[in-house]
C-alpha cells in the first residue's frame, strides 16, 4: 500500500477494473454511472464500436463486427472486446452474435437523453439559495481546509474526513504526540494538481466504504451523478437513498458539493465536483489553477503568494531565504532536494507541481514550449535524483578459471538465459545473477544436496547447476570431488540423453571434456598458459613498437 | 613540455605568471567581512531568522497600489527587483548606482547595497535624501529604518571630499565646508596644506577657496551629442523607421505609464535630473602638497574614513599639452557606451573609476573614447602583447589621430615614443624589475617621470595583484579608467580596487545587451563525460592531485566528445575555438586532430600568422588554445567553444572565455531569439572536475546564463559507427594512459633517486641507478645546448632588517 504513487492511485480506470464482475450490473441501474464508465474506462476503439452498437435494434454478428476493423488492429478489438465483455458492456451469445448488454444499454441511453430519475426537480430554495460565487468560494475554503490540516493546521474539524486522510495513508498515526501526522505519501498527494489529489480521495473513500460494507454501486453511481451536474444548478436530495446521503454529507465537508443543513432538500455540486469529469488520462486545463511561482535559472524561486499551505509546499524541496509581504524567496539546493526525496517524493512530482504552478509573469522563453521550468533547473533535479540510483546492487556467483574451449559455450548458455551480469573474457571469468532463469535453489550445493526433494522438476531445474559447478570445483578441488562427480554425471548423461534430447550437445561436451581433463590437464593447462603469455606479449609489443 | 628550451620558454612565463597570482583557492569568497561584522550583528538584530533560516519580513504593510511599484528592500539591504514593472529600466538605471547587482536573470534581480556601492553612488552626486527617496517610491513596502541609516551613514562619510588637479596644483574640494575644517584639524593634513596667499580668493572662514560651480552641463563627450538634446542613438544607423508592432509597444508603454501613481511617473522623468541638481552649489577648497598627496590620501581612507575622489579638470590642464584627437565622425557609440560614459564625464571634469561590460560589448571603443574626451597624454596597460596591438589597431581605426603618435612598448618595440603621444603597454613589462635592457629601464624612466592625463587599465581586476600594485602609485595619472568584464577574483582582494582605481561607475547588464543584440546569444552546455575505465582505475590509485587532474583533462570520452562536437560544427560552418589550460593535452588534441594550436610556446610572429588565417580563410574553422587567448584575443568569427580543461574554479576564467564568442554575430543564419553561439564546457563525470565546473560557473548563472547538462550527446553513438574517433581506440587510450604515467612519474622518479642518491652518499655507499641505454647514453629525451650561465650575486643575509 504504501508504495503505491499517488498517480496510481489516482487512476479511476484502474480502480473501476478491480471492482467485483458483480458490480457492474448492479452499477448500471445509475444512468450517470454508465456515463461514467463509458467515458473514462474506455479506450477509444471501445467507445467507438459501443456507440455503434448502441442503438442497434438486434445483436450483430461477429464476423460483421469485424469488418469494422482494419485487418492490422484487429488484435486489437479482440482485446477489447474480451474486457467489454468482462464489464458487461457487450454481450456475445452462444451463436457469436454481438450487442451491448441490456443494463448498459437503458443506463447509456437514459444517461445521453437524459430522462430518469436525475431530472426531478428539487423544490425552491427560496432565501437559502447560493450564488455561484459562494459555492466556489464555499469549495475553495473547504477543500484548503483539509489540505491546511494535513501541513499541520487545526482548520478541520471533521473527524470523518480525518479518519478518511488516515484510512487512504495520508496521514500516519504518531504516538508519542497522539495525533496524526503527515505521511510521505501525503507529501506527494500534496504536490499533485487538484484533479489528481480529489480523485485519489475519492478512489480511497470507496474503497473504504467497500471494506465498510457499504453499498459501493450506488455510491459509484452519486459520485458520478454529481460529476455530470451542472454547476450553480441545486438538485434534489429526496430521490437519494442511504448510500448516497452518506456519500452526499461527506462530500459536503471536503467542498465537492454544497448541502446547507442535514435536512435541506436541495444539494449543489460545485466546481470541484466537475474535476472528477475528467480521467487522469486527459490532462484538463486546470480552471483553479493560479500560476504563483517564478522560476530563475539560477535556481531561485520567488514565490508570490502568502497561502500558510504552498509556503510549506515549497518548503518541502526549496529552502526559504526571505520572507517578504508579497512573495517568498526561496532556493533550490542540493540538499533540500535530497532531504524531499528522503520523504518519498520524486523528482516528476516536484517537476510536476513547478509546472502546474508556474506564473505567466515568467518571460516567454523559446525552449518553455512544453514547460515553463527552465530546462536547467528541471534537468538538475532529475540528475539530483538519478544520483541516488547509481549504484545498484544485483546478486550473482563468480566463477573463475573456467577452461578455454568450453568457455564461450557456456557464455552464450548464460546470455541465453539472460543470466550473465558481467564476464571477461581474458580471464575466463562470468558472473551470473541469482534469479530463477536458472533455477538456484540449490546453490548451496553441499548442503542440500542429500535433503533435496526429488520432485518432478528436480533434474531439469538442477542439471545446469551442476554442469556450471562441475567446472568451478573442478580446478580447485579436483581430487577430493572425482570419484563424486564421475558417478553423479556418468549416470545422468544416459538419463538426459533419452529424455532431453534437447540437451545433449551440452552434455556430450562435458563428457568428452570430463576425460580429456582426467588425462590431459596438466598438459592442457600448461599448454594454455603459455599460449596466452605469448599472445599477450606479442601483442603487447606490437602496441609500444 | 617541450623539450627545447628555447628564448620564448622565458617570456612565457612572465605571462603565465599573471595568471597565476589568481591561481587561489576557489572555495574562499571572503569578500568584504572585515569590519561588517558588527554591522551583520545589528541586521540579526532587526532582521531575526525565523525558524526555516528565513529573513521574515511579511508582516511589513504593502503599499495600496503595491503592484506597479517594482522593488522591495529587505533589511540586510537586498533589493528585488522585478523586471516586469513598467517602469524597469528606469528603476534599474537608479539601482546600478547605489548598489551591487548579485542576480540577474530573466524575471526578478537581486541588488545589494554595500558600503562601496554607497560610496560610487556618493560620487555620483546622489545624496542620502535623495536615494531614500527614489527607494521610497519604488519600494512596495516601506523602507526599513536600519537601511535609511545605513545609507546616510555612508553617503555622508563618503564622496564629500574631492581631490582634482587643477594647473598642475593638487585641491582638496568638498561642497560642505564643515567637513574641511574638521580634515584641517588632522596635524597630518594641517602639515600638508599649502597656506593660500591674501588675496587670492582667500575667505573669512580658515582661508578656504570658494567658488561656484557652473550649472550648465559643459561637457563634451566625444561623438555624442550634448546631454540637453540627446537622443539615444540606436545600434546600427539611428533613424529607423518605426514599425508597427514599435508603436504598438509604444502605446502599451503609454497606457501603463498613464497608469502609474502621480508620484513614480513623476519620478520618471526626473531620476537623472535630481543627479545633476546635486552639483549646482558652491564648492569650498584649499590647496595641498604635491609631495604629501599620497600620505593624505592613506590618512583620509584609513584613519579619517573620508576616502577621496580624484577628479581631474582637463579641460583647463597647462601642465600637459593637447593631443589632436577625435572620434571619427563615422563612430557611432551603443547607448550604454554613451551612459557609462555620461557617469565618467561630469561638468567638464573627468572622474576616476571603472566600468564594467561584458567582453565584446565594446570595452576598447569606450576606452578609446575616453581618450579622445579627455585629449590628453593618455597610457594604456593591458595583460598581453595582443592586447597592446589590439589597442593600437583600435585607436587607429576608431580616430582621427596621426598613427605615429599612437605607440607599443613591448619587449619587441622600445623606440622612445614623442612626448605627447599615447602609449600602449602590458602590465608586467612595466612591472618587471630585474635584468632591464637598457632601452627598457630608459622608457620607464621616461613613463614614470612625466604625468598623463589618463591611465586606463583594461582587464582591471588583475591590478590588486602583488606585482602589479605598486605600479599605479608609480605612474602619475590625473585621471584612472579600469575596464573589465568580469570584476571577480578568487581572493577577495577586488575591494581594494576601490581606492587604487576608483569606484564602479557603471556595470552594464549581460541579458539586457543580449536581448538587444548587442552581444550573441549564446547556448551554454556543461557535458558530462563517463571516466574511461583504465583512466578512473588510476584515478583513484594515485595520491598525486596533479596526476588526477591530468587524468580527468585526458579522459579519451572527453576527447571523444570534443572532436564530435568539432566534426558536427564544422558541418554546421561554424568557427569553433577549443580551450585547454593542460599543455599536454592540448598537444595531443589538437596533434592527433591535426589542427593548429596556440600555446605560449608559439612564437609571437607564429601566433599572429595562425590567428590572421584563421579569421581570413574559410576552410581553416577550428582553433587550438592554451590559457593564453582567455583574454584580450580579439575573434569575432569565432561562434563555438570547446573548453577542454581549465584552472580549478576560476569564476573570471570561465565569463572571460565566453567572452571569446560573444561578439555580435553579423553572419547571423539563425533566426532571432535562436542562440547563435555555443559555449561547451567537457567535464569528467565523478571526478574534482565536477565541483569545479559548479563553481566556476556561479558568475555566469548569477549574470542569467542558463548552464544545460548533456549527459549524452545526440548521435554519438552514429557518429562514431560511421567514422570512429581517434581517441576510441583501445590502442591509443593505452599509449596516452602510458603517456601520462611516465610525465608524472619521471618527475617522481627523478626526485626519489635523488634523495636515494643523497642518502647513499651520506653513508658512503654507491648508488645503482637503472635506466634504458639511451638515458645513459643522454639520448632520452635531452638535447644539446650550449648557454652562458650568469651567476647571480648571492643574497647577503640582513641580520638586523634593512637600514633606513
Amino acid at each position: 500500500m504504501e508504495d503505491t504513487t499517488i498517480q496510481d492511485g489516482a487512476d479511476v480506470r484502474a480502480f473501476l477494473l478491480t471492482l467485483p464482475d458483480s458490480t457492474f450490473l448492479r452499477m448500471y441501474k445509475h444512468a450517470h454511472a454508465c456515463l461514467g464508465l463509458f467515458q473514462l474506462c474506455l479506450d477509444g476503439l471501445s467507445k467507438q464500436m459501443v456507440l455503434r452498437l448502441l442503438y442497434l435494434p438486434s445483436a450483430l454478428s461477429k464476423a460483421i463486427v469485424s469488418t469494422w476493423i482494419v485487418p492490422e488492429q484487429a488484435r486489437l478489438w479482440t482485446e477489447s472486446l474480451e474486457q467489454l465483455q468482462k464489464l458487461q458492456i457487450l454481450a456475445v451469445s452462444g451463436d457469436g452474435a454481438v450487442a451491448v448488454a441490456q443494463p448498459f444499454k437503458n443506463g447509456l441511453i437514459a444517461a445521453l437523453q437524459g430522462t430518469g430519475k436525475e431530472r426531478c426537480q428539487a423544490p425552491d430554495p427560496g432565501k437559502h439559495a447560493a450564488s455561484k460565487d459562494f459555492l466556489q468560494q464555499y469549495a475553495d475554503e473547504k477543500w484548503e481546509d483539509v489540505l491546511d490540516y494535513m501541513v499541520g493546521s487545526d482548520s478541520l474539524e471533521e473527524d470523518t474526513v480525518k479518519q478518511a486522510l488516515y484510512q487512504s495513508h495520508l496521514m500516519t498515526w504518531r504516538e508519542d504526540v497522539q495525533d496524526f501526522d503527515i505521511s510521505s505519501l501525503g507529501f506527494q498527494f500534496l504536490l499533485q494538481d487538484r484533479r489528481t489529489q480529489l480523485w485519489f480521495y475519492v478512489i480511497k473513500f470507496l474503497q473504504t466504504c467497500q471494506n465498510e460494507g457499504i453499498d459501493i454501486e450506488d455510491a459509484l453511481g452519486f459520485v458520478f451523478r454529481v460529476a455530470y451536474t451542472t454547476f450553480g444548478n441545486y438538485y434534489p436530495t429526496e430521490v437519494l437513498n442511504k448510500t448516497e446521503h452518506l456519500v452526499l454529507r461527506h462530500f459536503s465537508k471536503i467542498g465537492l458539493c454544497y448541502h446547507r443543513k442535514k435536512k435541506s432538500k436541495q444539494y449543489y455540486p460545485t466546481r470541484l465536483a466537475l474535476a472528477l469529469r475528467t480521467s487522469s488520462a486527459l490532462v484538463a486545463k486546470d480552471a483553479m489553477r493560479c500560476g504563483f511561482l517564478v522560476i530563475e535559472t539560477n535556481f531561485r524561486i520567488y514565490a508570490y503568494t502568502k497561502s500558510d499551505l504552498k509556503i510549506s509546499l515549497l518548503k518541502l524541496f526549496a529552502k526559504p531565504l526571505y520572507k517578504l509581504p508579497t512573495m517568498l524567496v526561496a532556493s533550490i539546493t542540493r540538499s533540500s532536494v535530497r532531504q524531499a526525496m528522503a520523504q518519498g517524493i520524486t523528482a516528476r512530482q516536484i517537476l510536476h507541481f513547478l509546472k502546474v504552478h508556474c506564473s505567466s509573469r515568467m518571460r516567454h522563453q523559446p525552449h518553455s514550449v512544453f514547460s515553463p521550468v527552465p530546462p536547467t533547473v528541471s534537468d538538475q533535479i532529475l540528475l539530483w535524483e538519478q544520483e541516488t540510483s547509481r549504484l545498484s546492487k544485483t546478486e550473482g556467483v563468480l566463477f573463475r578459471h573456467l577452461p578455454k574451449p568450453i568457455f564461450p559455450k557456456l557464455l552464450a548458455f548464460v546470455k541465453e538465459r539472460q543470466a550473465c551480469i558481467w564476464y571477461d573474457e581474458t580471464k575466463r571469468a562470468i558472473i551470473q545473477n541469482n534469479n530463477n532463469n536458472i533455477n538456484n535453489n540449490n546453490y548451496n550445493y553441499n548442503n542440500n544436496y542429500y535433503n533435496n526433494n526429488y520432485n518432478n522438476n528436480y533434474y531439469y531445474n538442477n542439471y545446469y547447476y551442476y554442469y556450471y559447478y562441475y567446472y568451478y570445483y573442478y580446478y580447485y578441488y579436483y581430487y577430493y570431488y572425482y570419484y563424486y562427480y564421475y558417478y553423479y554425471y556418468y549416470y545422468y548423461y544416459y538419463y538426459y540423453y533419452y529424455y532431453y534430447y534437447y540437451y545433449y550437445y551440452y552434455y556430450y561436451y562435458y563428457y568428452y571434456y570430463y576425460y580429456y581433463y582426467y588425462y590431459y590437464y596438466y598438459y592442457y593447462y600448461y599448454y594454455y598458459y603459455y599460449y596466452y603469455y605469448y599472445y599477450y606479449y606479442y601483442n603487447y609489443n606490437k602496441v609500444r613498437g | 613540455m617541450s623539450s627545447a628550451k628555447s628564448k620564448t620558454k622565458v617570456k612565457v612565463k612572465k605571462e603565465v605568471k599573471l595568471e597565476e597570482d589568481e591561481a587561489i583557492d576557489w572555495a574562499e569568497d571572503d569578500g568584504e567581512a572585515e569590519d561588517f561584522e558588527e554591522l551583520q550583528r545589528r541586521e540579526e538584530a532587526v532582521a531575526p531568522h525565523d525558524e526555516d533560516g528565513a529573513i521574515d519580513m511579511s508582516h511589513m504593510q504593502l503599499k495600496p497600489d503595491h503592484e506597479v511599484r517594482p522593488i522591495i528592500v529587505t533589511p540586510d539591504k537586498r533589493i528585488f527587483l522585478e523586471t516586469f514593472s513598467p517602469v524597469y529600466q528606469q528603476a534599474v538605471e537608479f539601482l546600478i548606482a547605489i548598489a551591487e547587482p548579485e542576480r540577474r536573470p530573466e524575471s526578478i534581480h537581486e541588488y545589494r547595497m554595500t558600503r562601496d556601492s554607497l560610496y560610487a553612488a556618493a560620487s555620483l552626486g546622489l545624496g542620502a535624501d535623495h536615494i531614500i527617496e527614489v527607494l521610497h517610491r519604488l519600494s512596495k513596502t516601506s523602507i526599513p529604518a536600519v537601511v535609511c541609516e545605513y545609507v546616510r551613514h555612508y553617503t555622508s562619510r563618503y564622496g564629500k571630499v574631492t581631490l582634482f588637479l587643477e594647473k598642475n596644483r593638487y585641491f582638496l574640494e568638498s561642497s560642505d565646508p564643515s567637513v574641511l575644517q574638521t580634515l584641517l584639524r588632522d596635524p597630518e593634513i594641517q602639515s600638508g596644506r599649502v597656506m593660500q596667499v591674501e588675496g587670492e580668493g582667500a575667505d573669512a572662514d580658515g582661508g578656504l577657496i570658494t567658488k561656484q560651480v557652473p550649472s550648465v552641463d559643459p561637457t563634451k563627450i566625444a561623438g555624442l551629442r550634448p546631454a540637453g538634446q540627446a537622443k539615444p542613438s540606436s545600434a546600427e544607423g539611428g533613424d529607423e523607421e518605426l514599425t508597427d508592432a514599435a508603436i504598438l509597444a509604444a502605446t502599451e508603454r503609454a497606457e501603463l505609464e498613464a497608469a502609474l501613481p502621480e508620484d513614480l511617473r513623476m519620478l520618471l522623468s526626473n531620476i537623472e535630473g535630481d543627479v545633476e541638481k546635486e552639483d549646482d552649489v558652491d564648492r569650498v577648497s584649499f590647496e595641498i602638497k604635491r609631495s604629501s598627496v599620497q600620505t593624505i590620501q592613506k590618512r583620509l581612507l584609513k584613519d579619517l574614513e573620508y576616502p577621496l575622489l580624484l577628479e581631474y579638470d582637463y579641460t583647463h590642464d597647462p601642465s600637459i599639452p593637447r593631443l589632436d584627437i577625435d572620434l571619427k565622425p563615422t563612430c557611432r557609440l551603443r547607448p550604454y557606451q554613451e551612459k557609462s560614459l555620461r557617469k565618467m564625464f561630469n561638468h567638464g571634469r573627468a572622474r576616476s573609476g571603472i566600468i564594467v561590460l561584458p567582453c565584446g560589448a565594446g570595452k576598447t571603443l569606450t576606452g578609446v573614447t575616453a581618450v579622445s574626451t579627455i585629449k590628453r597624454r593618455a597610457i594604456v596597460l593591458c595583460t598581453s602583447n595582443v592586447a597592446v596591438e589590439q589597442w593600437r589597431r583600435e585607436f587607429v581605426r576608431w580616430c582621427d589621430v596621426d598613427h605615429r603618435v599612437v605607440r607599443k612598448f613591448t619587449s619587441a618595440d622600445k623606440h622612445m615614443p614623442p612626448d605627447n603621444c599615447i602609449l600602449c603597454a602590458t602590465y608586467s613589462m612595466l612591472a618587471a624589475k630585474q635584468n632591464r635592457s637598457v632601452e627598457a629601464k630608459q622608457m620607464i624612466e621616461w613613463i614614470t617621470g612625466r604625468s598623463w592625463g589618463i591611465m586606463i587599465l583594461d582587464e582591471v581586476q588583475t591590478v590588486p595583484a602583488k606585482t602589479f600594485r605598486e605600479l599605479l602609485t608609480r605612474i602619475p595619472a590625473h585621471c584612472k579608467l579600469g575596464l573589465t568584464a568580469t570584476l571577480v577574483r578568487e581572493d577577495g582582494k577586488i575591494n581594494d580596487l576601490r581606492f587604487m582605481v576608483g569606484p564602479k561607475l557603471y556595470e552594464a547588464n549581460w541579458i539586457d545587451l543580449q536581448e538587444a543584440g548587442y552581444i550573441a546569444r549564446v547556448k551554454c552546455f556543461e557535458v558530462w563525460c563517463p571516466m574511461v575505465q583504465s583512466f578512473y582505475e588510476q584515478y583513484w590509485r594515485t595520491d598525486s592531485h596533479a596526476q588526477k587532474m591530468k587524468l580527468c583533462v585526458c579522459n579519451p570520452n572527453k576527447f571523444s566528445a570534443c572532436e564530435f562536437l568539432i566534426r558536427k560544427h564544422e558541418a554546421r560552418g561554424d568557427k569553433i575555438i577549443v580551450f585547454s589550460d593542460d599543455i599536454f593535452a592540448l598537444h595531443e588534441l589538437a596533434t592527433k586532430l591535426n589542427k593548429e594550436y596556440i600555446s605560449g610556446d608559439t612564437p609571437d610572429r607564429q601566433r599572429h600568422e595562425i590567428l590572421d588565417r584563421y579569421k581570413k580563410r574559410d576552410d581553416f574553422r577550428t582553433i587550438f588554445f592554451s590559457k593564453i587567448a582567455d583574454n584580450a584575443f580579439d575573434l569575432p568569427e569565432a561562434n563555438v567553444l570547446i573548453q577542454v580543461s581549465s584552472q580549478g574554479g576560476a569564476r573570471r576564467q570561465e565569463a572571460q572565455r565566453l567572452g571569446r564568442i560573444l561578439r555580435a554575430k553579423s553572419n547571423t543564419k539563425t533566426r532571432p531569439g535562436e542562440p547563435n553561439a555555443f559555449f561547451y564546457s567537457l567535464v569528467s563525470r565523478d571526478t574534482k572536475e565536477m565541483a569545479y565546473a559548479t563553481a566556476r560557473q556561479r558568475f555566469l548563472v548569477d549574470q542569467g546564463y542558463a548552464f544545460q547538462v548533456l549527459t549524452r550527446l545526440v548521435g554519438f553513438e552514429e557518429e562514431a559507427k560511421v567514422t570512429p574517433f581517434v581517441f576510441d581506440s583501445p590502442a591509443e587510450q593505452k599509449q596516452l594512459l602510458i603517456k601520462i604515467a611516465e610525465s608524472s612519474s619521471m618527475i617522481e622518479e627523478a626526485r626519489n633517486a635523488a634523495n636515494a642518491a643523497k642518502k647513499a652518499k651520506r653513508a658512503g655507499k654507491s648508488v645503482v641507478q637503472r635506466a634504458s641505454m639511451d638515458a645513459f647514453a643522454g639520448a632520452g629525451d635531452m638535447v644539446y645546448e650550449e648557454r652562458r650561465v650568469r651567476k647571480k650575486k648571492p643574497l647577503r643575509k640582513l641580520l638586523f632588517g634593512r637600514r633606513k
